[in-house]
């Protein structure tokens, strides 16, 4: 499952691709690659709840993420909350209630725009898991380079060159931000065109998700 | 309809901001901070260290907050939750990308360089915590004074003078933390604790004294439409002014 690649312009996202259900035993998996990176996410529920993390009016939206050596630091706990908030507001957790849903994330390698590619595989995961949303989300990379060019969806030597490197999410439905996450200084122009652009480039990334989807269950008519 | 908030403030208004500076004797600079009843003490301790080979004469500078059970009844004792580890996350962020202090300004001598560490605690908890830590961890930066040391040429022996040097902190980036409760409606500033339990939403600004922006960090929650951004980054500008000078006057008033 490809679209379209047109890796030397720059205001253009890189190859994504993803397969859905490639994990038998959760409800639901994505393995999703933006370019290089490579995130692989399993979703769970609802299930059994915890007593201590039973909610009585929702489900518990329970992630966990897991980097690719060593143990959890404080940014791969910053990158979770910022997951679980992000997927938690077009989740309809209030149709589980005293129920779990349980996300694991799993980074299999890095190329740049990591949180990105995190959310959308998230993204699919909970699609594939047939958990009903109210919107799906889109999560896009965008650096300002040294030169104060915009540079969509760098990979991490452009990221860790650049001025200012920033992460958003949108909704289907407005386009409107969801998540939002930056490093570096910059100005407010400077944050208005990357968030255009951002936000125009998230059109393809939602166009993606429906021709996955397309994709998958037209191959089981075929069958 | 006007929006009548618990503590009858103005959705756009913030509350009283105390810092006092410098009443840790034991730490090298030390601030307390109170935003309306949220109380945070920060207090900075330095380490001689060696620097990693890869950033020779780079110092460190680790920024950590604790939210220990004291200070609210959802914490609870143990290992650092996930709220105070993305927080210190935050932090730590935010002094990389303002650069407020170069790590290589705490270098020495050769590979000796300053470790300082940042410990910001959290004594009662109503509410914007990120706002408060970010002035106290900026107060007690600003107010840090390290000794003079000198390594001697012969056996490379390492002395602490009493003369105190003051840190450089090379720019000010305060942050401004609004919460809406619903899409894009009943935005306020300056949540206290129970508007940020029932809030649909996050955004923390922060900014620089030049203009320009250092992070904006919305967590995830309710949309939020472009219009009310720009709103919130244009009264994050005014109030984030109110800071500024707040920190200039405490900084005057220790100098004299």
């Amino acid at each position: 499952m490809l679209s379209d690649n047109k890796e030397n312009e720059t205001q253009s996202i890189r190859t994504l691709s993803a397969e859905l259900s490639n994990l038998s035993r959760p409800d639901g998996s994505a393995i999703v690659a933006q370019g290089d990176t490579v995130v692989q996410s399993a979703v769970y529920g609802p299930v059994e709840v915890r007593p201590n993390k039973e909610l009585p009016d929702k489900a518990y939206f329970d992630i966990v993420y897991k980097p690719l050596t060593g143990l959890p630091g404080c940014p791969e706990k910053l990158r979770e909350r910022v997951i679980r908030n992000t997927l938690e507001a077009t989740l309809l957790v209030n149709l589980h209630p005293r129920k779990s849903i349980n996300l694991i994330l799993q980074e299999m390698q890095n190329d740049g725009g990591l949180l990105a590619c995190c959310i959308n595989s998230a993204c699919m995961a909970l699609m594939d898991a047939g958990l009903a949303m109210k919107c799906l989300v889109a999560a896009l990379n965008a650096v300002i380079t040294t030169e104060g060019d915009v540079l969509l969806d760098p990979s991490l030597k452009q990221e860790e060159e650049a001025k200012a490197c920033f992460t958003f999410a949108f909704e289907s439905i407005n386009h409107e931000v969801i998540t939002s996450n930056t490093q570096g200084s910059y100005s407010e122009t400077e944050f208005k065109k990357c968030l255009e652009i951002c936000r125009s480039a998230s059109m393809k990334v939602f166009d993606f998700y429906r021709e996955c989807v397309q994709r998958r269950f037209s191959k089981e008519i075929d069958r | 309809m006007v929006l009548e908030r618990s503590d009858g403030r103005d959705c756009w208004k913030t509350r009283r901001t105390i810092i006092n500076v410098g009443s840790i004797g034991t730490a090298y600079g030390s601030a307390l901070v109170r935003r309306g009843k949220t109380t945070i003490v920060c207090g900075v301790k330095g380490e001689l260290a060696n620097s990693r080979p890869e950033n020779p004469g780079d110092g460190f500078l680790v920024v950590n907050l604790d939210l220990p059970p004291l200070c609210c009844p959802l914490f609870k004792p143990g290992p650092p939750s996930e709220q105070s580890q993305s927080i210190s996350q935050f932090l730590n962020d935010i002094v990389t990308s303002s650069g407020c202090v170069v790590l290589s300004d705490l270098s020495i001598e050769g590979q000796l360089v300053w470790c300082l560490f940042v410990d910001i605690i959290c004594l009662e908890y109503d509410g914007n915590v990120i706002d408060a830590a970010v002035l106290a961890m900026l107060a007690a930066l600003t107010n840090t004074k390290l000794p003079k040391i000198t390594v001697s040429n012969d056996n490379g022996e390492i002395k602490v003078s009493e003369a105190l040097e003051i840190l450089a902190v090379k720019s000010q980036p305060v942050t401004t933390t609004f919460v809406y409760q619903q899409d894009g409606g009943h935005v306020m500033v300056d949540p206290s604790f129970e508007e940020e339990y029932d809030a649909a939403g996050i955004l923390s600004i922060t900014l620089q004294e030049d203009g320009s922006l250092v992070k904006l960090y919305k967590p995830g929650g309710l949309q939020l439409p472009d219009s009310v951004l720009e709103q919130c980054i244009a009264k994050a500008r005014s109030l984030s002014k109110d800071m500024w000078h707040l920190l200039k006057t405490v900084s005057e008033t220790v100098e004299t």
